[in-house]
């Protein structure tokens, strides 16, 4: 393990059943493409070392079986996560609608920290499409994450997708520093070293129970 | 893919498209009403993992825990970096370069203040950068490096640094333990520390290798001076049996971690709880509790919240005021007198030491109010003689006990049921290493949590005044979020006798370090009161709901001979209770009576289940010399405006209620809501009068704050507290 990295990310891919979450990440970690279909087995997680600004970030990828029999384990897995992966299969109407039900899951129980990102996946099956790119784009827009229609069979935007979570991340990262050090202003008691926090969302990380 | 056709292929049949398309049907969303559809009989799903599948997601665990070990070793190595710069540091950073000691002025390099730490440094040790609001700052390394630190940890997002590993360090004199010991687990200590100081230490942290550092100079000094010199700070590990008298070896992560199970959830709540800035704060402020008695400075190693506290008492101990203070029934824990030589400055060279430590006796009141848990008292007969004491649950929480003694014991909330269980005791000495810090030595309660208090005080026989120079007080616990204390003094002589003259310093704000360097003086001090009496100090909280206590010493006047100045350094104790505690401490701590709350997250309900117990102590309102009171409760912000009453308990200043009311709110909401509570006294014909408040939220302090945080840290427990009932007008 004499692989140095800078940052540590944990990401996370959620979304129905059989849309491709899988796919994704082995195209994403493997290069490669896989037809047949093996449901994962609760959890699953690949590891791929990217460099953004000169800078080594390690990803660790989980990835989450859609089915609801695991929800127990996978919902486990949100809370650590710094970005999180919503993949649906533009050929199905259904897994679309869901991504409703799968942002008010992040919303329940991840960080209240956490980057999204939303992906139209199986973009080369333009002939059996469902869902429009513009209602996807809609959807993104109305949550305020990003979008992107991905093919993990044709490698269509798949690094892209997971550089530019990485990248938002690390922005957050640093704004988040510069926040810190900027307490809100008025009272005059100069403390720097442990300025006024908002008691928000740090509490939410425990109950994990 | 999966949709339905490839069932054939795998024994389950793919539920949740299933599943999903019924609810579709029923027009019910599948994330909330989860609980409700999967509890109808139905048998086609398989809910129970069977062996393969358990198998599998065990092998992924697996390997995520060599990933994580490895990021631990790697923020180890960061957060080591950090520890070493701030090691090196050289200067003071007014009139020097913090880092390099370089001096400014006229023929010195430029100063820049660092916008963290706020310290002067030198161009070539400052790093220019720019806040979030594009201002121009500079940073000194080690803040900028801290900042670094946050940011590669992950420490960002996580609101504390995460759980490492510190780097092992090439040198020798490590034990093969070295690297259970030194995991540090952030989180939960950070939590602990933060918030259940009193009770739920179930971790330790622990630098093994410093910790030689500390056994290797506690036998130097133990062997070149007097004994008074070595203290020793234990440290908790729970669940393991007593073994108080090994050191080190069982205060490792290990054995916290094995502990019992209720334990072990307690802390996997824990980990990942703290906060922020809070984390830094506390944990540096929690270093200093160490620092102030033992003057290691550099050691690094924390010891957390000990209820149960060992220490090694030399063999040579050789002071008549220990024999008197045995004898005495009000020994003063934990005290340590310097001898003066007139002169309260020359304690520094001249340490002709006493100590007093505190008697293992427990006073007959003592004894009746612990009667619930008494207080175990094991005599180690090893080489180094060791005594352990287990403490009472919730040492802040005994100041309420005395008052309220009707606090139930059998309804015990799941927090304090774990504060009840036995711990195990292991203590590792720390030795005062830095020649010019006053030797101290911790009482037989001696609670290095609480702090100490430092003041000199000086007996004037002709004119009758006992004059206490308050100095300072160090690593008080703290009561806010921030991991800060407002704290003051009260001073008061006791037992009060036929006059009363309480005393109170300022507050200083915001520390938990408060320099207080305040003279207070008790006027008509007789012989006799310096014979018979003690000076008690409360350092108390100061909040408008009824100063929460922080810690008390006592010091027996006899032992102050007159025109001379004395200076003490005592480590505060809990509060000790004296028959008219209104009289002796005023009646502001007690004004508007108390109020037992239960709180309870039922996630069940996705509700917060306010219960409201009963009232002690009321203010008489009506001409009766009685007050009929009910309570009001509303949870704000509230969208709905809910508002609830409990009935109206007539002529009452005790009333119990036993009312239960059902907030829906989110689980993560409730941090940002406050539950207001109001009491009421109900008149017919003019309006009701305001018999006092209470506000829990996360911005309260002290007790109310744990008990909220509890709340929400551990749903679906009834968690119970008595809180003070304030009187100024809550809005509802």
């Amino acid at each position: 393990m004499a692989k140095t990295y800078d940052y540590l990310f944990k990401l996370l891919l959620i979304g129905d059943s059989g849309v491709g979450k899988t796919c994704v990440l082995f195209r994403f970690s493997e290069d490669a493409f896989n037809t047949s279909f093996i449901s994962t087995i609760g959890i699953d997680f690949k590891i791929r070392t990217i460099e953004l600004d000169g800078k080594k970030i390690k990803l660790q990828i989980w990835d989450t079986a859609g089915q609801e029999r695991f929800r127990t384990i996978t919902t486990a897995y949100y809370r650590g996560a710094m970005g999180i992966m919503l993949v649906y299969d533009i050929t199905n109407e259904k897994s679309f609608e869901n991504i409703k039900n799968w942002i008010r899951n992040i919303e329940e129980n991840a960080s209240a920290d956490v980057e999204k990102m939303l992906l139209g996946n199986k973009c080369e099956l333009s002939e059996k499409r469902q869902v429009s790119r513009e209602r996807g784009e809609a959807l993104a827009i109305e949550y305020g994450i990003k979008f992107m229609e991905t093919s993990a069979k044709a490698s269509i935007n798949v690094e892209e997708a997971f550089y530019t979570l990485a990248r938002d991340i690390k922005a957050k990262t640093e704004k988040k520093l510069k926040e810190a050090s900027n307490p809100p202003k008025g009272g005059h008691q100069l403390k720097p070293a442990e300025p006024q926090r908002k008691p928000t969302n740090w509490l939410s990380r425990c109950s994990l129970l | 893919m999966d949709c339905g056709d490839s069932a054939a292929k795998h024994r389950w049949v793919c539920p949740s498209d299933r599943h999903l398309a019924l609810r579709a049907k029923l027009r019910t969303g599948w994330s909330v009403k989860t609980q409700p559809l999967e509890s109808l009989p139905k048998a086609q799903e398989p809910t129970v993992l069977d062996d393969t599948e358990q198998a599998m997601i065990l092998e992924v665990i697996r390997r995520a825990e060599h990933i994580d070990l490895t990021e631990q070793e790697r923020v180890g190595r960061l957060v080591d970096r950090v520890d070493n710069m701030k090691r090196n540091a050289m200067g003071n950073g007014s009139n020097q370069c913090v880092l390099c000691g370089t001096k400014f002025g006229f023929l010195g390099s430029t100063s820049y203040l660092c916008h963290d730490c706020q310290k002067f440094v030198c161009s070539k040790c400052s790093i220019e950068t720019s806040s979030s609001s594009k201002d121009q700052i500079w940073l000194c390394k080690i803040c900028s490096e801290t900042r670094e630190m946050w940011k590669k940890s992950g420490a960002w997002f996580f609101k504390g640094l995460p759980k490492y590993v510190l780097p092992e360090k090439p040198a020798s004199r490590q034990r093969p333990n070295m690297h259970l010991n030194s995991t540090s687990q952030h989180p939960a200590t950070t939590f602990n520390s933060t918030w259940a100081k009193h009770g739920m230490s179930g971790e330790t942290e622990n630098d093994s290798s410093s910790e030689d550092e500390l056994m290797r100079r506690s036998r130097l000094n133990t062997g070149a001076s007097v004994a008074s010199a070595a203290s020793a700070l234990s440290a908790t590990s729970v669940g393991s049996a007593l073994s108080a008298a090994s050191i080190a070896s069982a205060v490792s992560a290990g054995s916290s971690h094995s502990g019992l199970s209720n334990v072990g959830k307690l802390g996997a709540g824990n980990s990942g709880t703290s906060f922020a800035r809070d984390n830094f704060s506390r944990k540096s402020s929690h270093i200093k509790v160490l620092r102030s008695p033992s003057g290691l400075a550099e050691s690094g190693t924390t010891a957390t919240a000990t209820k149960t506290l060992s220490f090694p008492v030399p063999d040579k101990v050789d002071s008549p005021i220990q024999n008197n203070s045995q004898n005495s029934h009000r020994s003063n824990f934990g005290l340590n007198i310097v001898d003066p030589v007139a002169d309260e400055n020359s304690f520094l060279t001249q340490s002709q030491t006493a100590i007093l430590h505190g008697t293992p006796q427990v006073s007959p009141q003592e004894s009746l109010h612990h009667r619930s848990s008494p207080t175990p008292i094991t005599w180690h007969n090893n080489s180094q003689r060791t005594y352990s004491f287990r403490r009472l649950p919730g040492l802040s929480r005994s100041w309420r006990d005395w008052q309220a003694p009707l606090l139930s014991s059998d309804e015990i909330s799941a927090s304090s049921d774990c504060l009840r269980l036995p711990r195990s005791v292991s203590g590792h000495t720390i030795a005062a290493a830095k020649p010019d810090d006053i030797p101290t030595l911790l009482g037989a309660h001696g609670s290095a949590q609480l702090g100490s208090v430092e003041l000199s005080l000086l007996y004037d026989r002709h004119s009758g005044c006992l004059h206490c120079r308050l100095l300072r007080a160090k690593g008080l616990k703290s009561t806010d979020i921030n991991g800060l204390a407002d704290p003051f003094c009260k001073l008061n002589l006791l037992p009060i006798g036929n006059k009363n003259n309480r005393l109170r310093t300022q507050t200083i704000h915001k520390t938990c370090n408060p320099e207080f360097n305040e003279s207070l003086t008790f006027y008509n001090v007789t012989d006799s009161d310096m014979a018979t009496k003690a000076l008690h100090i409360l350092v108390l909280d100061d909040d408008k709901y009824g100063h929460d206590f922080l810690g008390e010493a006592r010091i027996q006047l006899s032992g102050v001979p007159p025109q001379h100045a004395r200076h003490f350094k005592v480590f505060l104790d809990k509060h000790y209770p004296v028959e008219d505690e209104e009289a002796a401490w005023g009646e502001d701590l007690w004004t508007r009576g108390q109020i037992l709350v239960t709180l309870c997250y039922s996630t069940k309900r996705r509700a917060l289940i306010v219960g409201i117990v009963r009232c002690l102590n009321l203010t008489p309102m009506d001409s009766n010399g009685s007050s009929d009171p009910f309570v009001k409760l509303q949870l704000k912000p509230d969208t709905h405006h809910r508002k609830y009453k409990t009935g109206i308990k007539w002529q009452s200043l005790n009333p119990l209620f036993n009312e239960e009311f059902v907030f829906d709110t989110k689980m993560t909401e409730l941090q940002q809501k406050t539950l207001v509570i109001t009491v009421w006294d109900k008149d017919h014909g003019k309006s009701n009068d305001y018999l006092g408040g209470l506000e829990l939220s996360c911005l309260s302090k002290g007790e109310r704050l744990r008990h909220w945080v509890d709340a929400i840290k551990f749903p679906d427990h009834k968690h119970e507290g008595w809180h003070q009932l304030v009187d100024t007008p809550l809005p509802m």
